[in-house]
């Protein structure tokens, strides 16, 4: 809070909301957030093996409740909030256009708003310019920016109850970094089509990378009050990842369209996932370490100067180049040599799922699936490195400040 | 990750797809691909109605035209893969009121030559057939100013709201409970940031749209092989020349397609009033040339109708002005036995027979609904001696007849036989690649002769005045009638209908 800017002064009377027990719309808009990757997996898995799809597939119905149930779950506490809710309920909500909620429930709600913008505007480009059998589009993204605001929005709910809750409940805590770890996979879900295993010594892979897992990891780490954050935001996105691509070979399916190139006889699991719980324990380190630093002490009548450099935008700022450089250096080590791994015959098998990715219209050979690609075309040179880490920087500075901010929400 | 919209509002899309597109095709501006032939015991009419887009879904009807069948199946296949890499065929459904009528819907996925294969069973036994069609993207469509504007103000919307919910965190979500805290100006620069990060972000976006919309005309948009054509005067002949201007990579290997490389068309415009059909030989790799015929001086637009080794067909185009002839004693030597033209005048629309040299008559005979866009048709002909009795038809070209049909303004051109507009050296393809699957694999196509008369299967795409020419040979002789058509405009209430 700017104090300088801030007239604060209590309600007298006015009971502040302490939460005691978890309340249940938790759990539901839980469900519905896990329920956005898990569909959209699914739904990719579905155009990867069958290839043709409707309305009702169950992969969509899956998403769309994904977007529906925590759409009508915080329309509904809007809803109360401002008619019926308790003066405690109105203390603990924000005023949007003169109604009253909780600040997540109304980023949740513009996110169900904006996967619904999405659907049309994808019909008309699947008219305009043909079924798009990828997933970065226009109205992909902005099906995905709705999706990002739903989970966004259930992430501020709960980073608000953990930061209402006693210091030793842990549930929400808990429950912050879940959400955490389920945001983490909608971004990795986002950059697959440059993350296979085979992409991963092409500079297009590290260059995407550096932005979003390190803004997630380290605004989880900041904001949370568990010990190990960032290894758990990053544990629940392998998890989860991993879970879909252990289960979904499981099920019979064979490819619906034609031309069949790779003639996939049950349905195509995801790539394993990145290993981010490396550079995440690197971040938890970095940032319990920080949190033992001595705190600065600025007495009033130090020079501005000095002011400046104790302050914590600054420390925070050089915080962000070391977390930066960190995470793309161990994330680096990590993906350049585990890939190797993967890509060989050695990781084919239904563990690592090694190869097992490829859609029935992938055309190619077996020496193709065992070999790096896009290496001339986006070839990792210095340059590029240095690119990405200052990526990573940037990156790490807004997530802090993110995570700063989620730290201090209160409704 | 695609999310469909209302079935309504796909059917309103296609129709404005259909309305205001313009399509360019291997036929042009004549998308659908009609073909008549046995399936097995079972005489049937398919026609594939393709997407403006690919990926996109195509239309099948398949018409049992004697007997009944008990299953109707119908398989996309792509050239390189053959049936080995399509999927289990689909169902088509019996069409309600119609007798014998089957329809479904197929997604084209990829680019290049396809072809349909469509299987028959019923109580005569089974049969299989096989449709070849060219899968290309032939339309961009403009986004409706209505539908627009309702996607904008829904975007405003968002765009206001979202900004509004930046100001709300700002102004209070780090408020205690129960806190009152002045914090508007802090809230208002963030909603100004707020402004100028999501503008950039829509910049962003736009231009992303852009460049998908840029690469979409121009790699993924259909254009035919480029051509340039020219006339030179050569020891008293008129030698056409055609040129693939394309690199080699852009010409692929031609095939012949009933004995010829290459079946080229020349109308005079504006008239209509002279026509030729030839068949250029191949001089070079990417050079063909024929003698001219003795056309009138003018302008022509040529079209040129070649297959493709993979099956695919074009039919490439350009503009090219015959000179005025120079005094020569001796007639035009054709390069080509089976070459032909006429240059006379044309008939009024209301003319439905023309006299021929030697004293026969072509007659149209009327078919048994009016003409309507997009919808099948049998364009009926008939050759009568002096003496009003049916003429013998030899063979021209392996069939019965040819007929060429071209819109007046010239966006419509079809090359059209008895069995349809389908290359028959394609489907020749396509079988014997199949034949490497299913050995004993026979297709037939065409259906035998209707008596004395030469029926043409047909679509008009849309409502206008075209000219048809319809060639044959009789008595060693290729001769060439030319007639009418006009196709009203109330056949857009049939298009709404069928769809």
């Amino acid at each position: 809070m700017n104090a300088s800017s801030a007239i604060a002064t209590a309600v007298p009377g006015t009971r502040v909301e302490r939460a005691g027990t978890l309340p249940a719309y938790c759990y539901i808009l839980l469900f519905g957030a896990v329920c956005i990757p898990m569909g959209v997996l699914w739904d990719v898995s579905w155009h990867s093996t069958i290839g043709r799809d409707t309305f009702w597939t169950p992969a969509h119905m899956l998403t769309y409740l994904g977007g529906l149930i925590p759409g009508l779950t915080c329309g509904w506490m809007a809803l109360k909030t401002h008619f019926f809710g308790s003066p405690e309920q109105r203390a603990a909500s924000v005023s949007f256009w003169g109604f009253r909620a909780p600040l997540g429930a109304w980023v949740v709600i513009w996110g169900t708003f904006t996967m619904l913008l999405s659907a049309p505007f994808d019909d008309w480009w699947h008219n305009a310019y043909g079924l798009d059998v990828k997933i970065l589009s226009p109205p992909h993204t902005v099906l995905a920016v709705g999706m990002l605001g739903v989970a966004l929005g259930i992430l501020f709910l709960m980073v608000s109850w953990q930061n209402r809750s006693a210091e030793e409940n842990p549930v929400a805590a808990l429950l912050f970094v879940f959400v955490a770890g389920v945001l983490l996979l909608m971004a990795s879900i986002f950059l697959t089509e440059a993350s296979l295993p085979n992409s991963q010594h092409a500079s297009r892979f590290y260059l995407m990378s550096s932005r979003p897992y390190p803004l997630y990891l380290i605004a989880a780490a900041r904001a949370s009050r568990l010990r190990w954050p960032a290894t758990i935001t990053a544990g629940v996105y392998m998890t989860l990842l991993l879970f879909m691509v252990w289960v979904l070979p499981l099920f019979e399916g064979h490819p619906r369209l034609a031309p069949v190139y790779n003639p996939v006889d049950h349905m195509v699991p995801p790539a394993f996932p990145l290993l981010l719980i490396v550079p995440a324990i690197a971040i938890d380190l970095l940032m319990r370490f920080y949190k033992r630093l001595p705190a600065p002490v600025i007495t009033p009548d130090a020079p501005r100067w000095k002011r400046i450099i104790k302050s914590g935008f600054l420390r925070d700022s050089l915080l962000a180049v070391v977390l930066g450089a960190v995470f793309m250096g161990v994330f680096m080590a990590t993906q350049w040599n585990f890939s190797k791994f993967l890509i060989s015959p050695a990781a084919d098998n239904w563990f690592f799922a090694g190869g097992h990715f490829l859609p029935y219209y992938s055309r190619g050979s077996e020496t193709w699936r065992h070999r790096f690609w896009d290496m001339e075309e986006y070839p990792m040179t210095m340059r590029v490195y240095l690119l990405a880490t200052i990526g990573a920087i940037i990156a790490a500075r807004i997530g802090l400040g993110l995570g700063k901010w989620m730290s201090r929400v209160q409704r | 990750m695609d999310v469909e919209g209302p079935a309504l509002m796909r059917r309103l899309l296609l129709l404005l797809v259909l309305l205001f597109a313009g399509r360019v095709h291997a036929h042009i501006g004549s998308p659908n691909v009609i073909y008549e032939g046995l399936a097995g015991p079972y005489p049937v009419r398919v026609i594939v109605r393709p997407p403006g887009v690919v990926p996109g879904l195509a239309e099948i009807s398949v018409r049992i035209l004697q007997g009944s069948a008990d299953r109707v199946t119908v398989l996309p296949v792509r050239y390189d893969t053959g049936s080995k890499g399509s999927p289990a065929p689909d169902v088509a459904r019996p069409v309600k009121g119609e007798a014998n009528l089957y329809s479904a819907e197929l997604w084209l996925m990829t680019s290049g030559a396809h072809s349909i294969f469509v299987n028959v069973e019923g109580v005569a036994g089974k049969g299989t057939t096989i449709v070849p069609i060219n899968s290309v993207a032939t339309t961009r469509l403009e986004m409706p100013k209505w539908y627009g504007a309702v996607l904008l103000a829904f975007g405003i919307f968002l765009a206001v709201s979202l900004v509004t919910i930046v100001g709300s965190a700002v102004r209070e979500s780090m408020l205690q409970p129960g806190e009152v805290a002045s914090r508007r100006r802090p809230a208002l620069i963030s909603m100004g940031c707020a402004v100028v990060v999501l503008s950039l972000l829509l910049l962003g976006g736009r231009k992303w749209w852009n460049s998908v919309d840029s690469d979409y005309r121009n790699n993924r948009l259909y254009k035919p092989e480029q051509v340039g054509a020219s006339i030179r005067q050569e020891g008293g002949q008129q030698i056409l020349r055609v040129e693939r201007l394309d690199g080699p990579r852009g010409r692929p290997r031609l095939i012949p397609d009933h004995g010829k490389l290459m079946h080229l068309f020349l109308v005079r415009t504006p008239g209509q009033d002279a026509f030729a059909h030839l068949h250029p030989e191949r001089k070079e790799a990417h050079i063909y040339e024929s003698v001219l015929p003795e056309l009138p001086e003018g302008e022509y637009r040529l079209y040129a109708d070649v297959t493709h080794e993979s099956g695919f067909t074009q039919t490439l185009t350009a503009k090219v002005t015959v000179p005025k002839r120079e005094a020569v004693s001796a007639r035009a030597q054709l390069s080509d036995a089976d070459d032909a033209w006429l240059a006379r005048d044309g008939q009024g629309s209301s003319a439905k027979s023309m006299d021929l040299s030697g004293g026969l008559k072509a007659e149209w005979l009327s078919a048994a609904a009016p003409l309507s866009a997009n919808r099948e048709t049998s364009l009926t002909f008939r050759i009568v001696d002096t003496n009003g009795m049916p003429a013998v038809l030899e063979s021209y070209l392996g069939m019965q007849g040819h007929a060429v049909i071209e819109a007046r303004d010239g966006t419509v051109f079809t090359h059209l036989h008895p069995f349809g507009n389908i290359s028959m050296a394609s489907q020749q393809r396509f079988v014997e690649r199949e034949r490497k699957n299913r050995q004993n694999l026979e297709v037939v196509c065409g259906l035998p002769n209707k008596g004395d008369s030469i029926v043409f299967p047909y679509e008009f795409p849309r409502p206008g005045d075209y000219r048809i020419w319809v060639q044959v040979k009789v008595a060693g002789e290729i001769r060439t009638a030319v007639f009418d058509a006009s196709v009203p405009e109330k056949s857009t209430g049939a298009l709404a209908a069928r769809l």
